[in-house]
C-alpha cells in the first residue's frame, strides 16, 4: 500500500465510521492536536467525530534528509471521538485491519503512556501502540485541555503514517516509501528536509524569531480580548512554531524554556476560554444537531 | 459454601500498577467480609493487564443474624433527678424505634450509658457482595488514575467489563456503566470475543481462559517466561542481572500469552559501549540483552511477544529493525561523541546556565575542583586521591554535552566512565565522574572510591550552599531542588568516612567561591547549618534513638558529623545503665543552678568554704583532665562513666548538704564557677543531658535550638 492510498484508505474507514474528514490546518504545528479540529472541539459538551492528516513540524528532529528514520516534518494521521465509545480499542484494531495489517501474526501491544501537552495545558491517559515493537500509535483518553477538564472525555488516535508504511511496505529507509503513482517520499520531500535543516539548525534568524514571537503573543491577546476566537488562535500556532525554531536554534536556555512555554500555555487557555463561551453563546450548535438537546 | 470469583476487565493496565492493585483488592476483600461477617476461606488473587481478578473460597451463603448495641447518652444525661428521661433520652429512643423504658444500660470505661441492643438480620451474601464489590473495586488506588465517562468515577484505565459470580449465580451490581455478568474476554488479538464463565471455579476459569490464549496467573507466566529466557539463552551467556528481574517483573505484566523470540543486530554495533547498547534495548523496548562469560554483551537479544510461537519470523524481522533503528542512531551518537570526547566539551560547558545565579556549569566545574581540595586536606585524603578528583571534577559536566546523554539522559555520568577511559585518563578518574551522582536514590550505594567520595560530596555542598545563598530553601513539601534528599546523601557520606571534620569552615569555603556579589548572604552558611543538624536529629531518628537522646547529643555540637554520631552512640548505652539517672542529675543539676551567672574569672581554691566544695575542686583538679583526654579521643562512654564515678555521689551529697546561693558574693561566685565547671566538663563536649526527660511529659517533636 503506497503512501496516498494509506491516507485515503484511513480516511474512508473513519469517514465510514461517522467521523467528518477534515483538512490540515493551513499553518505550521508541531503535531494533529493543534489543529483546531482536535485542539478547540475537544472542549465542551458537544459530540465530535473528526480525521485528519496533519503535516507535523518538529524542527528539533530534522536531520538533513540523510537520517533513514528521523525527519523534520512527518504526517500523523489524526483521529479524534468525543465522547470516547466503549469499544474504543476494538474500533481502533478494525482501522489496523483495514489498512491491511494482519494483527494476529504480529505482536501488537498497548504500552503506558501518559500524555502530556504543556504547551496547550492538555493531559491525557492512555498508551503508545506497538507492532512487533514498534510505536506506530498514540492512543489516548483526553483528561484536560487547556487546563479544563474533559467533559465528556475524547479519544484521540495518532497514527504516525511514516512507520506505518515503511512496516506495508517493508522499507528500511522512509525515503525509499512509495508515495504514489512512481513518486517516492524521497523525490517529494529530501531536498526538503535538507533546506528545512539548514534553516532550522543554521540559517533561522533568532532576533527576527524573538521578535515574532513577542509581536504574535500580543497579537493574539489582543484578538482574544475582541473574541475573534479563531484569528487569536492562529496567532497560538504560530507562538508555538517561533518557539520550536528557537528552540531547533538552542536560543532558550534552560531556565527561560519553561517560562516561555508557559507564556504559550497562556495564550492557549485564553483562547479556550473565549471558544468555550462562544460555543455556549451559540447554544452548542452540534448538541442540537445531534438531537441532544 | 460458594466460592467467590470476580474480574475486573479493564483495558490494558500499566504493568507496575498491577501487583499492588492485587494487594489491596485481597485486602480490602478480607477485611470487608470480615464487617460483612461472611466467613470465607483462602483468598487469591491473578492478573494480566487487561484483568484483575479475585478469588475466594467458601463464602458463606449469608450472613448470620447478629446483634448490635447502639451507645446513647450517658445515664448522667439521660435521666434527671426525679429518675424521669430527659430530651437526651427521647431523642435517642425515638431514634432507635424504642420506647424511653426500653433503654438498657451499661458500664463503659467513661461511665454509665444507655445502649440499646439491636438484632441484626442476615442477609443472602449475594445481596451483600454486590454492595462489597464495587466499594472494594473503586477503593483501589493507583498511581495515577483517569475517567472516561460522565459518572467521573476514577480507576487505572477505562473498565469494559464485569465478572461476577458466587457459586453459579451471578452477583448483580452495575459499575462504570457496566452490567456485572459471566462474561470474559479471551485474548482481544489472538482469540477475541466473550467467554461464558459457568461458575467460581478458579481452576475452570483459568483453564477456560487458557483456550482463549490467556494465562491469567502472573506467576506462572513470569516462571514461563524466566524458563523461555533461559533456554534462549543457551549457548550464549546470560541476561545480565543488574537488569534481568526488573525487565522480567514488568514484562509479565505487559503480556497475556508470552512467548520470547531470540532476535539478532549485526556485530558491528558491538563497538557502542555496552552500556549505551544496555540502555537502548531496555528502556524503551524491554528487550533482554545477553552477556558473554567475558562480562561483553553478545550480537543477541530476547523479545518477550504477546502472542504464541507462532509467526516469530515476522516478529523477530520486526523488532531487529526497530533495534537497528536504534542502534544505528546511537552508533551515530557514540562516533560523534569520540571526534569532542569529554575534554572537548569543558569550553562549551560555559554555554550552560546551571542554576540562574550560580553561573554555568562551567562554573560549577571550576567550584568543584577548589572545593575538592579543601575536601580532600579536611578528610585527610592522600594526594594522588586529591589529584584524581580534581581532574575527575574538571571533566565532570561535560558529558551533559554529549550526543548520547542528550538521547539517554539516564547514562549521565555512567557513560563517563567509558569516554574518560577512551580518552587516556585513568579509570579512578572515569569512576569518580560516575560515583559523583551517588547516591542515586534516598538509600542508594555510597560511592565507592576516595575520589569519587570527594567530589561527590563537594557537588553536594555546592549545591546545597548555592541554594540556600539564593535564598531558595525547601519549605514543607516543597523542595524543587531535592536539598532534602542530597543533605541527607552528604552526612551519610561523611560518616562513611569516619573523620572527624568540622563542617561549617568548609561551607563557609563553599560559599566563598559562589559567584559575587548576590551569593555573599552572610546568613546562608547558619541557615545551612541549621538545615544540615535538622536532618541530622532526623538521621538519628529514623535510627531509632530516642528524641531526647538525639536533642541532648545535638546541644554539644553538630557540626563534626562522625563526632555527633558516636556521642549519641555512646549515650544510647549509657542511658541503659544504672548509673543513668545519677549522671543525669549531677549534669542536670549543675547546669540548672550555674545558669545565668556572671562568666568568666578562675576557681579560686582559696574561697572554699565546704569541705565538700573543697573535694569537688580537688577531683576535677585532679580527674579533669583525665575526661577531657578520653573525651579528646572520642572515648565518650568511658569519659561518661568517669565523669559520673568521680562527681556523681560527691555532687549528690553536695546539693543534699550544700547551700549554694550564700550571702558572701565572692564566696557564691567562685561556687558557681566551680559547679559551671564541672556541668562544662561534660555538656561543652559529650551532650546537653539538661534535655533528657526523665518524666511523663511527651518529648518535643522537633530539633529546634
Amino acid at each position: 500500500m503506497d503512501f496516498q492510498s494509506l491516507i485515503l484508505t484511513l480516511t474512508r474507514h473513519w469517514a465510514d465510521y461517522g467521523c467528518v474528514a477534515l483538512l490540515p490546518y493551513d499553518m505550521e504545528k508541531g503535531a494533529g492536536t493543534f489543529n483546531p479540529g482536535t485542539f478547540l472541539r475537544a472542549l465542551g459538551p458537544e459530540p465530535w467525530k473528526t480525521i485528519y492528516v496533519e503535516p507535523s513540524r518538529r524542527p528539533a528532529d530534522g536531520r538533513y534528509g540523510e537520517n533513514p528514520f528521523r525527519v523534520g516534518m512527518h504526517h500523523q494521521m489524526q483521529v479524534l471521538v468525543k465522547p470516547a465509545p466503549a469499544d474504543a480499542q476494538k474500533i481502533y484494531l478494525d482501522s489496523l485491519k483495514a489498512i491491511g495489517i494482519d494483527i494476529a501474526a504480529h505482536d501488537v501491544r498497548f504500552i503506558e503512556d501518559d500524555w502530556e501537552s504543556p504547551t496547550l495545558g492538555a493531559t491525557g491517559l492512555g498508551w503508545q501502540v506497538w507492532l512487533d515493537g514498534l510505536e506506530i500509535t498514540q492512543y489516548t483518553y483526553f483528561q484536560q485541555v487547556a487546563g479544563f477538564a474533559c467533559d465528556p472525555i475524547c479519544v484521540e488516535y495518532t497514527y504516525g503514517l511514516e512507520r506505518i508504511a515503511m512496516v506495508l511496505q517493508g522499507k528500511d529507509n522512509l525515503f525509499d516509501l512509495e508515495w504514489g503513482n512512481g513518486v517516492t517520499y524521497g523525490d517529494l520531500r529530501r531536498r526538503e528536509e535538507f533546506e528545512t535543516s539548514r534553516y532550522n539548525f543554521e540559517a533561522a534568524d533568532v532576533a527576527m524569531l524573538h521578535r515574532l514571537f513577542e509581536t504574535y503573543e500580543k497579537e493574539c491577546l489582543r484578538l482574544a480580548e475582541m473574541g475573534l476566537v479563531m484569528p487569536a488562535y492562529d496567532y497560538v500556532m504560530k507562538c508555538s512554531h517561533a518557539f520550536n525554531l528557537l528552540d531547533a536554534r538552542r536560543a532558550i536556555s534552560v531556565s527561560e524554556r519553561t517560562a516561555t512555554i508557559g507564556r504559550v500555555r497562556r495564550l492557549a487557555r485564553r483562547v479556550a476560554e473565549a471558544w468555550v463561551r462562544q460555543r455556549e453563546e451559540m447554544g452548542h450548535p452540534l448538541l442540537k444537531k445531534a438531537g441532544v438537546v | 459454601m460458594p466460592d467467590l470469583l470476580y474480574e475486573i476487565g479493564a483495558e490494558e493496565i500499566p504493568a507496575g500498577y498491577i501487583a499492588p492493585a492485587l494487594e489491596q483488592l485481597a485486602a480490602s476483600a478480607a477485611r470487608e467480609l470480615g464487617e460483612a461477617r461472611l466467613t470465607h476461606g483462602a483468598i487469591r488473587t491473578a492478573a494480566t493487564p487487561r484483568r484483575l481478578t479475585l478469588h475466594v473460597a467458601g463464602v458463606a451463603d449469608r450472613q448470620p443474624d447478629a446483634e448490635e448495641d447502639a451507645l446513647g447518652p450517658s445515664v448522667k444525661a439521660a435521666f434527671d433527678a426525679q429518675g424521669a428521661p430527659t430530651k437526651a433520652a427521647l431523642g435517642f429512643a425515638r431514634a432507635q424505634g424504642v420506647e424511653p423504658a426500653q433503654l438498657l444500660r451499661k458500664m463503659t470505661p467513661r461511665g454509665e450509658y444507655c445502649y440499646v441492643r439491636k438484632r441484626l438480620q442476615g442477609r443472602p451474601a449475594a445481596e451483600v457482595l454486590a454492595e462489597i464489590l464495587p466499594r472494594i473495586t473503586l477503593a483501589i488506588g493507583f498511581p495515577k488514575s483517569m475517567v472516561w465517562l460522565p459518572e467521573r468515577k476514577p480507576f487505572a484505565r477505562p473498565v469494559r467489563s464485569l465478572l461476577a459470580l458466587l457459586g453459579d449465580a451471578v452477583i448483580p451490581f452495575t459499575l462504570f456503566g457496566v452490567v456485572s455478568g459471566r462474561r470474559t474476554e479471551g485474548h482481544p488479538i489472538l482469540s477475541p470475543g466473550p467467554i461464558e464463565i459457568p461458575r467460581a471455579d478458579l481452576t475452570a476459569y483459568r483453564e477456560a481462559l487458557r483456550a482463549r490464549c490467556v494465562i491469567v496467573d502472573g506467576v506462572e507466566r513470569k516462571a514461563l517466561i524466566r524458563r523461555e529466557i533461559e533456554s534462549a539463552c543457551a549457548g550464549l551467556g546470560r541476561v545480565p542481572d543488574d537488569v534481568f528481574e526488573r525487565l522480567l517483573d514488568e514484562v509479565t505484566n505487559l503480556v497475556q500469552y508470552p512467548s520470547v523470540t531470540r532476535c539478532a543486530f549485526h556485530a558491528e554495533f558491538l563497538d557502542v559501549p555496552d552500556m549505551v547498547t544496555k540502555a537502548a534495548m531496555t528502556e524503551h523496548q524491554r528487550y533482554f540483552p545477553i552477556e558473554g562469560p567475558d562480562g561483553r554483551l553478545r550480537a543477541h537479544f530476547l523479545v518477550v511477544s504477546d502472542r504464541g510461537p507462532e509467526q516469530a519470523g515476522l516478529i523477530r524481522h520486526g523488532n531487529e529493525k526497530v533495534l537497528h533503528a536504534r542502534l544505528s542512531d546511537a552508533q551515530f551518537f557514540d562516533r560523534k561523541d569520540r571526534d569532542l570526547n569529554l575534554s572537548g566539551h569543558i569550553e562549551g560547558l560555559r554555554g550552560v546556565a546551571f542554576l540562574k545565579g550560580l553561573g554555568s556549569y562551567y562554573d560549577k566545574t571550576q567550584r568543584l575542583a577548589a572545593l575538592v581540595d579543601a575536601l580532600a586536606e579536611a578528610l585527610g585524603a592522600d594526594a594522588g586521591t586529591a589529584a584524581t578528583a580534581r581532574q575527575a571534577a574538571a571533566l565532570c559536566k561535560a558529558d551533559l554535552l554529549t550526543e548520547i546523554v542528550g538521547e539517554f539522559p539516564a547514562l549521565q555520568g555512567e557513560i563517563s566512565r567509558v569516554y574518560a577511559a577512551r580518552e587516556g585518563h585513568p579509570e579512578a578518574v572515569g569512576t569518580a565522574i560516575a560515583e559523583h551522582y551517588m547516591p542515586r536514590a534516598a538509600d542508594g550505594a555510597l560511592p565507592a572510591s576516595p575520589a569519587g567520595t570527594l567530589l561527590s560530596l563537594a557537588e553536594k555542598l555546592d549545591n546545597m550552599i548555592g541554594c540556600f545563598a539564593l535564598g531558595l530553601l525547601p519549605s514543607g513539601s516543597q523542595d524543587p531542588y531535592a536539598l532534602r534528599r542530597q543533605s541527607q546523601a552528604a552526612l551519610r557520606i561523611i560518616e562513611r568516612t569516619g573523620r572527624r571534620v568540622a563542617l561549617k569552615p568548609l561551607l563557609r569555603r563553599a560559599q566563598a567561591l559562589l559567584p559575587k556579589p548576590h551569593c555573599d548572604a552572610p546568613e546562608a552558611v547558619d541557615r545551612l547549618a541549621d538545615f544540615l543538624r535538622d536532618r541530622l536529629f532526623q538521621t538519628a531518628l529514623d535510627r531509632g534513638a530516642p528524641h531526647d537522646l538525639a536533642r541532648a547529643a545535638l546541644g554539644a555540637g553538630h557540626d563534626d558529623i562522625c563526632d555527633f554520631l558516636a556521642r549519641l552512640d555512646a549515650l544510647r548505652g549509657l542511658s541503659q545503665d544504672a548509673g543513668w539517672p545519677e549522671l543525669v542529675a549531677a549534669v542536670e543539676r549543675t547546669g540548672n543552678i550555674s545558669r545565668g551567672a556572671p562568666e568568666g574569672g578562675a576557681i579560686d581554691p582559696a574561697l572554699f568554704a565546704e569541705p565538700l566544695e573543697r573535694d569537688l575542686g580537688e577531683r576535677l583538679a585532679r580527674r579533669g583532665r583525665e575526661i577531657e583526654d578520653l573525651e579528646t579521643q572520642g572515648r565518650y562512654a568511658e569519659a561518661s562513666r568517669l565523669y559520673a564515678q568521680v562527681f556523681g555521689p560527691t555532687l549528690h551529697e553536695f546539693f543534699s548538704k550544700v547551700f549554694v546561693n550564700v550571702d558572701d558574693a565572692p564566696v557564691r561566685a567562685n561556687r558557681l564557677r566551680l559547679l559551671r565547671e564541672i556541668n562544662r566538663l561534660y555538656t561543652a563536649r559529650i551532650a546537653d543531658l539538661s534535655q533528657i526527660v526523665t518524666g511523663t511529659q511527651s518529648p518535643p517533636r522537633d530539633a529546634g535550638s
